[in-house]
């Protein structure tokens, strides 16, 4: 997270605060006139009721603002950090394109600013590989994206290889995944590469929405953010400047990213796609195209 | 991500109403504007301006001073730069001079984009010997067509040149600056010039097929045909009658004439979705289709008779040569199959590594020619391999 972004996401539960407590004021107004009309065990009961709801929220309230002024303790720690080496680093702090572009990626032969790396398929694999029909080739690569992706519990996502000029193409609109790959180009061995690739963009965004701060996250049975950042780093090793690396990369206007090769979430998928290619085995391809129903 | 009481799932039951009440749905993200409307994309091809099909003719001195195109600095290069590694051949271009002697393709850009190489475009090797002749270096990897004369027509993404059998340009066709990516996907993809080299037929990247008058200091778009079918995915000439049998990409086939610019008729009535065409030597016109797939030949007498059915899916790559031989492969695909029409046997060649596009027969029928990606110029002449040649 940027420190910028630190400093948004305190305004506004600053401004939650705020109106938590006008309505906490407007409900104990309307409660208390209603003390003149409305009379009885049940109404007793109600105002009764209302005083520890009231309560309640004072606390809320409070939590809210010691939130806030943590937040901006971890800002403010975080600027005089950067200031301190002399690096943005990979979360950043002027809001530039060069943010997107830290050294956040998960350790790989890929980094921002060197020559990408797509991976050295075994030999056997790539003879393999070329001597399968296109339609076995299809059916073995929806196997290898969908295995990709259940391991970051995505399921039922559209694949396609329909796509035309680059080599393969990940979007998710209204919360739904969908890759295409280009199918005239599978034949290479290359695009082994690219379908661990696209699917790890899939887990990017997965890890970006997961990572959100919630409003309610001080809520009792809530997972707070840091919970979440470290049931992430556990499972998939994605760490905590990694996903904020790629929630910059995405809040960031298109026109605004740094270099493509370089972007943070562009360097992370190359280097889970290289490792995919240097580690498929004749096994694995086995079971591939047993899974696929081909060979 | 696995499934956990993420705060997500939280949100989005009991405590999200009160949320709503407060300060939004959701994230605090940014400026806390999203969601957009518009889908999140990561790499793709999603940069690069459509294409269009040539509309002018450069002068001659314009002409001349077309550069090839060059790679962009890293930092400006996307996903349509990613470069493939041992893939020296275009699919998209394959032609054989009249004479059988030399055979032109298009070496890709993505060597030079890793430094391994100095030219791209149009490369013309020695059928004989397999050697390469000549590099041309035009930076063009669309569709290639020769005549009778030994010209060649030379497409790319918005360019065409008209080359003489010597190299020499005569004619350059553009509809805009051509762009350098290897991973540029529509390119000119068909190209014909009719038998007495006045008229060349152009299937640009934008799926419009033009007919160009290229006679003497002539250089203009006669034509359009068949525009209200939408976008052509392919198209033949008769070497017969000249004939001009185009493919919508609805499967829809029509006859034009291109001399007059008008429709002459329709294609054969064939289950199936029209998907690949090609003409024989005496004017039959093989049709591929994919859902039904089969191959399909319609003689010039309207005998329509149907062939082996076809394993791969379309788009195809159709070849017509002497003796009824037709040889289909499915786009992307490595099997190609070989009817012989008159003996009515069918064979499936020997499997090609990787994939195959373009293909063509010798004047003798007797060789098959291919343009492979990763196997570059390969021929077949019977026998259970195929024969490679000098990679450029």
């Amino acid at each position: 997270m940027s420190t910028d972004h630190a400093s948004a996401q305190a305004e506004r539960i600053d401004t939650g605060a705020q109106r938590l407590e006008e309505l906490a004021e407007e409900l104990g107004a309307t409660v208390g006139r209603s003390a003149g009309s409305w009379i009885g065990p049940d109404a007793e009961a109600f105002r009764a009721e209302w005083s520890s709801t009231a309560q309640a929220l004072r606390t809320g309230t409070q939590e809210l603002l010691a939130r806030s002024a943590e937040l901006s303790r971890h800002r403010d720690e975080q600027d005089t950090a950067s200031e301190g080496d002399g690096q943005a680093g990979a979360s950043g702090t002027d809001g530039g394109s060069d943010t997107t572009t830290g050294s956040s990626a998960q350790d790989g032969p890929n980094a921002p600013g060197e020559d990408a790396y797509y991976g050295e398929v075994d030999p056997e694999v790539v003879e393999r590989w070329e001597s399968m029909s296109r339609e076995d080739r299809e059916a073995v690569a929806r196997a290898i994206i969908e295995e990709e992706l259940a391991q970051y519990g995505l399921e039922d996502v559209p694949v396609d290889f329909d796509l035309t000029g680059s080599n393969g193409w990940w979007e998710v609109s209204d919360g739904a995944h969908s890759i295409s790959i280009n199918g005239d180009r599978l034949d290479t061995p290359r695009l082994l590469h690219t379908l661990a690739h696209e699917a790890r963009h899939a887990a990017q965004w997965e890890a970006v929405q997961d990572t959100e701060s919630g409003f309610w996250d001080w809520l009792p049975g809530v997972d707070s953010t840091a919970d979440d950042y470290e049931r992430l780093e556990e499972e998939h090793g994605f760490t905590r400047e990694e996903i904020d690396s790629w929630r910059e990369h995405f809040d960031t206007p298109k026109d605004e990213r740094g270099p493509y090769l370089d972007q943070s979430i562009e360097v992370d998928a190359r280097n889970a796609g290289a490792e995919v290619s240097e580690e498929l085995t004749m096994e694995d391809l086995d079971r591939y195209e047993e899974l696929a129903g081909v060979g | 991500m696995t499934p956990s009481p993420s705060r997500r799932s939280l949100l989005g039951a009991s405590v999200l109403p009160a949320a709503l009440s407060l300060v939004g749905c959701g994230s605090l993200r940014g400026g806390g504007d999203e969601p957009s409307q518009d889908p999140v994309t990561a790499d793709g091809p999603g940069e690069t301006e459509p294409a269009a099909s040539p509309d002018r003719c450069l002068s001659a001195e314009d002409a001349a001073r077309r550069d090839r195109p060059t790679p962009p600095p890293r930092e400006e290069a996307g996903p349509e730069n990613e470069a493939i590694p041992d893939r020296p051949l275009s699919e998209h271009g394959l032609a054989l001079f009249a004479d059988g002697e030399r055979i032109a393709a298009q070496q890709t850009s993505d060597a030079l984009m890793l430094g391994d190489s100095d030219t791209y475009g149009t490369v013309v090797w020695s059928t004989a010997d397999g050697t390469i002749l000549d590099r041309l270096d035009n930076g063009l990897v669309g569709a290639i067509a020769t005549d009778s004369r030994g010209r060649l027509a030379i497409g790319g993404v918005t360019t065409v040149e008209i080359r003489e059998e010597d190299g020499e340009v005569l004619r350059t066709l553009t509809g805009g600056e051509e762009p350098f990516g290897p991973g540029i996907g529509k390119r000119v993809s068909d190209l014909a010039l009719t038998s007495d080299g006045t008229r060349l037929v152009v299937l640009g990247a934008d799926g419009r097929v033009t007919v160009w008058a290229v006679d003497g200091d002539t250089c203009e778009i006669e034509h359009e045909l068949a525009a209200d079918l939408g976008p052509a995915i392919a198209f033949s000439l008769s070497p017969a009658d000249g004939t001009l049998a185009v493919c919508a990409e609805d499967g829809t086939v029509e006859l034009w004439d291109p001399q007059a610019g008008t429709r002459t008729g329709t294609g054969p009535e064939v289950p199936g979705t029209v998907a690949g065409l090609a003409h024989a030597a005496d004017g039959t016109l093989i049709v591929c289709t994919d859902g039904e797939r089969a191959v399909h030949a319609l003689d010039p007498s309207g005998t329509l008779t149907s062939g082996p059915e076809l394993t791969s899916s379309g788009p195809y790559r159709v070849a017509a040569g002497a003796g009824g031989r037709v040889a289909v492969v499915g786009a992307g695909d490595n099997r190609v199959l070989l009817w012989e029409r008159e003996a009515d046997g069918t064979t499936e060649l020997p499997v090609v590594r990787g994939s195959v596009g373009r293909l063509v027969f010798s004047p003798d029928g007797g060789t098959l020619y291919g343009a492979s990606p990763s196997q570059g110029v390969i021929a077949w002449s019977g026998g259970d391999s195929w024969r490679t040649f000098e990679t450029p």
